[in-house]
């Protein structure tokens, strides 16, 4: 791109007075399910009021376990999937109701990366092919200008001259997920929804694109929506993080305290099951029991209460709210100025139980 | 041919697995190319040996020889292998078809694809525990509820009537875990077992894994790609490139002093990821080779930051740096 | 549907076996024995006037429901015309009106089974009930109705065997398209802000062209047994062109006299439908997911 909506060296901040790029409060997304033996469809909860915010030009991490919600928060933001209630601002357009017009600015202003970048690639189309797709379809440049274009973009994210006439499964799959991103930036996007980008990736290709992702951000000043479930690489990237479980946040805070010194006791058992590769720290007896329950049956009270080691009577019949701590998060949990503050390996956890 | 050094292990220690200059060949006899090219490792009871390596480094492909597992087009060839300090002929299937799922067992890392999904979990049961340990009906179905009960299955007889789909991954991962520790076998290769769990859920599984370890005393071949979780859980790690072993070192030398230049790559990419005040990450560069057309010398010499020109002479062979550290690289000590 | 959001499972570096670069695989024998069959069957279906040695017409009351003999290769029917000649001639209606009737199953079955699949919901459940209502009735009565409402006549045979193929044709795009419409390369293109038609033709429609080309061949076989007996049944061709199906049809009632004139059509199409399976099945081979779609290169 020949003019660069560069910001130079800008920290990862809002410019002073600018509105949050995108906005999302109360999202709700029910599925319907069927269920065995029944006649009628069960309505699944898979988003349950969950507010969030994304400013401009910084990278905000979301995670929690499969089944929290937090890839269908993603899509459901970008309105790839219906939702049911609350609202999404992006760039000062409401989205939910958006009709043809606005929608079109967040089709160009927004885009996905995936978790299985072969997946995500339409195996029949050139690379060419499918980075340019969204420059036809926005009707961006001109035919002749077009192919410019993507040769510009392969090469922002790293590809070699020639890569665009090769098909997808010629590829690694480092290679593949960087014509993903390219396809994602063909647009010029503000936003890029990042859905486990670097999750189906070797470890040594998982730097490079982590690598890669970050100098995109200084280069376009595109902001990320991280969806991870890897605590590592949300915190090495996010400046603010997200927890999700079962559909709802349960905490919310500058990635630094928040992996620190977790509050919620979901996120201090995310982080004491985090493995460190470093056997001189003995890896503690896994702190959380059980497994997420079903979407469908989500218990009342505390929606965590069931694998909380410090549930109670209180926990058991009142929702708690998330509740601002002083160090600028949110947590929603009843106990959170009565338990320990966990230390990041969860060490001080292990009495809990 | 033994290594020069046997790794440290606990004196009387029984040997539960010993495989020497394993290969596993792609291909027709001639003109096929080695995707596992010569490893020899050796798995002691009570022990955990991690093998580590990245996608096509051969890893899994090596825990499937052991069980004459291979996909079909491919051919196993070993120089010895020992199972339970029994001898085999050779690693024909035949051969060891008599020892897979009774002396050695295996865990693969996607229960929902490894399970019969049209079969319940008790029938599956019946099949493994009547064939392996010629049990009867009613004495296998009883042998299954205490098998759940040991890898913390609550409501077992509930448990056995469902069928794979009826459960949750974590669950199922349990489950073949208890099939495959069934008839109490000397080896159990676990083949990245909890790749497709939360990490809340791969915390739980391995402390099952480590606690039926201590019950059951059977060498594990932990076959993983994440250092993280190989770090809690191995006693010895060998780390795999391109079809060998590159380095093999007790646990906390591995960690605390890589000596082959792909795993201290390895191991400072993974370091980065996990600390939040890096700025650049250090990755390797280029990607991992193709078996089929390897360069001469070392696998790794075209990615590798300490690369001379001897290395691309002869394939190094391992060789002691420590006690039961050995290392294959022509630079190291350089 | 499940709730399923994408399983977010750490399923990273899933250790992918190596598997051989298949480049043009070889013909396998099925292959090579159908294709090269029925190549030849459409040779002669398309050289009839030049190879046969009579003409389909030529009556020769002297010499009637006569044996096979070197004038007369496979013998004579009951008006004295030559057997072999009228095959050949014959072969036409059954190759054209067999693979008319397939293309159009084809397109409209693309047409229901694309946006069914893709859409699902409404659009699917009014396309599924269309398809019950074919499915429902015998296919005879089918093909009888289609008479009775356009007369007879090779096209009206054509749209009988189409109508009762589009079931099959629709069923089998609609299931890919929904599959397809679920992956997330069709995901990217919506994020993209690609209309419905577009992802359907570009994402959708290119993943159900090897599977259709297989079904083609499956049910090549089946349209030129129906083509066949709707002849047979009077529905089709008109007397005196040859058709497989007529021949059979009209050799019936000289059963007594001569064998003839009623095994070589039936043996003809007995070859023609087993080249057809045998093709089918070699294309099936090659198309199935475990030999070479989901190679990856390292």
């Amino acid at each position: 791109m020949s003019a660069p909506r560069a910001v130079p060296g800008a920290p990862p901040g809002a410019p002073p007075g600018a509105s949050p790029l995108v906005e999302v409060s109360d999202l709700v997304v029910n599925y319907r399910v069927r269920v065995r033996g029944a006649r009628s469809h069960a309505v699944v909860r898979a988003v349950d009021g969950v507010s969030l915010t994304v400013g401009r030009g910084v990278t905000v991490g979301l995670v929690g376990e499969s089944g929290s919600g937090k890839s269908t928060l993603g899509r459901a933001l970008l309105r790839l999937t219906p939702a049911a209630g609350g609202a999404v601002t992006f760039e000062g357009h409401e989205v939910l109701s958006a009709g043809r017009g606005s929608l079109r600015v967040l089709r160009q202003r927004a885009q996905l990366v995936f978790q299985n970048p072969i997946g995500s690639l339409n195996g029949r189309m050139r690379v060419g092919s499918i980075v340019r797709e969204p420059l036809d379809i926005q009707r961006i440049g001109d035919r002749a200008s077009r192919p410019q274009r993507v040769r510009e973009l392969l090469d922002q994210v790293g590809l070699p001259a020639g890569a665009e006439h090769r098909y997808p499964h010629e590829l690694s799959g480092g290679q593949q997920q960087r014509v993903a991103l390219a396809r994602a930036l063909a647009p010029a996007p503000s936003l890029i929804v990042c859905d486990e980008p670097v999750a189906a990736l070797d470890v040594s290709v998982q730097a490079q694109v982590l690598e890669l992702l970050k100098e995109v951000q200084r280069a376009t000043g595109v902001s990320y929506l991280f969806i991870a479930h890897d605590l590592n690489v949300v915190r090495h990237l996010a400046r603010e993080t997200y927890v999700m479980y079962l559909g709802a946040v349960v905490e919310r805070g500058a990635s630094s305290s928040l992996f620190e010194r977790p509050r919620h006791p979901y996120t201090q058992g995310l982080v004491a099951a985090t493995p460190v590769a470093d056997p001189a720290r003995s890896s503690p007896p896994p702190l959380l029991r059980g497994e997420i329950p079903s979407p469908m049956d989500v218990p009342a009270g505390c929606r965590f209460h069931t694998r909380c080691p410090f549930a109670r009577d209180r926990c058991r019949t009142e929702v708690p709210v998330l509740a601002p701590t002083p160090d600028g998060g949110a947590v929603a949990c009843h106990l959170w100025e009565e338990l320990p503050r966990a230390a990041a390996s969860g060490g001080t956890l292990l009495s809990g139980r | 041919m033994r290594a020069v050094t046997e790794p440290a292990t606990p004196v009387g220690a029984a040997t539960a697995l010993a495989v020497e200059r394993l290969r596993v060949t792609l291909g027709p006899r001639t003109g096929g190319h080695d995707l596992v090219r010569g490893v020899s490792l050796t798995v002691h009871r009570h022990r955990t040996v991690a093998l580590v390596g990245e996608s096509g480094s051969g890893k899994t492909l090596t825990g499937l020889a052991l069980l004459g597992l291979t996909p079909p087009g491919t051919s196993v060839a070993a120089g010895r292998l020992q199972i339970g300090g029994e001898e085999l002929a050779s690693c024909s299937d035949a051969d060891l078809a008599r020892f897979r799922g009774r002396r050695i067992a295996m865990v693969f890392q996607n229960p929902m694809v490894a399970m019969n999904p049209v079969l319940t979990i008790g029938q599956q049961f019946l099949q493994v525990l009547r064939h392996n340990l010629a049990l009867s009906r009613p004495a296998a179905r009883a042998r299954a509820r205490d098998l759940l009960g040991a890898v913390g299955v609550a409501d077992a007889p509930r448990r056995l009537d469902q069928y794979p789909f009826e459960m949750s991954g974590g669950m199922l991962q349990r489950i073949m875990l208890a099939l495959a520790l069934s008839a109490e076998p000397d080896v159990l290769v676990a083949d990245e077992p909890t790749t497709a769990l939360d990490t809340t859920l791969q915390a739980q599984v391995m402390a099952l894994l480590a606690e039926r370890q201590a019950q059951l005393g059977m060498g594990v071949l932990l076959v993983s790609h994440d250092l993280g979780l190989v770090a809690g859980m191995a006693d010895e790690v060998d780390v795999m490139y391109a079809g060998r072993i590159v380095e093999r070192a007790p646990t906390a030398d591995l960690f605390s002093a890589p000596a082959h230049p792909y795993t201290q790559a390895l191991l400072r990419t993974v370091r980065d990821i996990a600390s939040p005040t890096t700025t650049v990450l250090s990755a390797i560069p280029g990607a991992p080779p193709q078996l089929a057309t390897l360069p001469a010398g070392c696998s790794f010499a075209p990615r590798c930051p300490l690369a001379a020109p001897e290395c691309t002479v002869a394939l190094p062979e391992l060789r002691a740096v420590a006690a039961g550290h050995e290392v294959a690289c022509v630079r190291v000590g350089q | 549907m499940t709730a399923s959001p994408v399983t977010a499972a750490p399923v990273a570096v899933r250790a992918t076996l190596p598997r051989v670069r298949a480049g043009v695989r070889r013909l396998s024998w099925r292959e090579l024995v159908g294709g090269g069959g029925l190549v030849a069957f459409v040779l002669a279906a398309v050289l009839a006037g030049v190879v046969s040695p009579w003409s389909p017409d030529a009556l020769a009351i002297g010499s009637r429901l006569q044996g096979p003999s070197t004038a007369h290769l496979l013998g004579t029917d009951q008006l004295g015309r030559d057997l072999l000649s009228r095959i050949l001639y014959g072969l036409r209606p059954s190759l054209e009106s067999g693979f008319a009737a397939i293309a159009l199953a084809a397109v409209v079955g693309v047409l229901l089974g694309l946006p069914s699949g893709y859409f699902g919901s409404v659009i699917d459940s009014i396309v599924t009930r269309i398809l019950d209502l074919l499915v429902a009735w015998p296919a005879v009565f089918l093909a009888l109705a289609v008479v009775l409402l356009l007369g007879t006549g090779e096209l009206q045979v054509i749209i009988a065997i189409g109508l009762a193929e589009v079931p099959v044709f629709s069923r089998l795009v609609r299931s890919i398209a929904l599959l397809a419409a679920r992956s997330d390369h069709v995901v990217a293109a919506k994020a993209a802000g690609a209309s419905a038609p577009r992802i359907m033709v570009r994402h959708v429609l290119p993943f159900v062209v090897a599977p259709l080309v297989v079904q083609f061949a499956i049910a090549a076989p089946q349209a030129l047994v129906a083509e066949a007996s709707l002849n047979y049944l009077g529905l089709g061709t008109h007397p005196p062109a040859p058709s497989l199906g007529a021949m059979v049809s009209e050799g019936q009632a000289f059963l007594a006299y001569a064998a003839g004139p009623i095994v070589f059509p039936i043996a003809v199409i007995v070859v023609l439908v087993v080249c057809l399976t045998l093709l089918a099945d070699g294309l099936q081979d090659r198309l199935d997911p475990h030999r070479g779609a989901e190679r990856r290169r390292p």
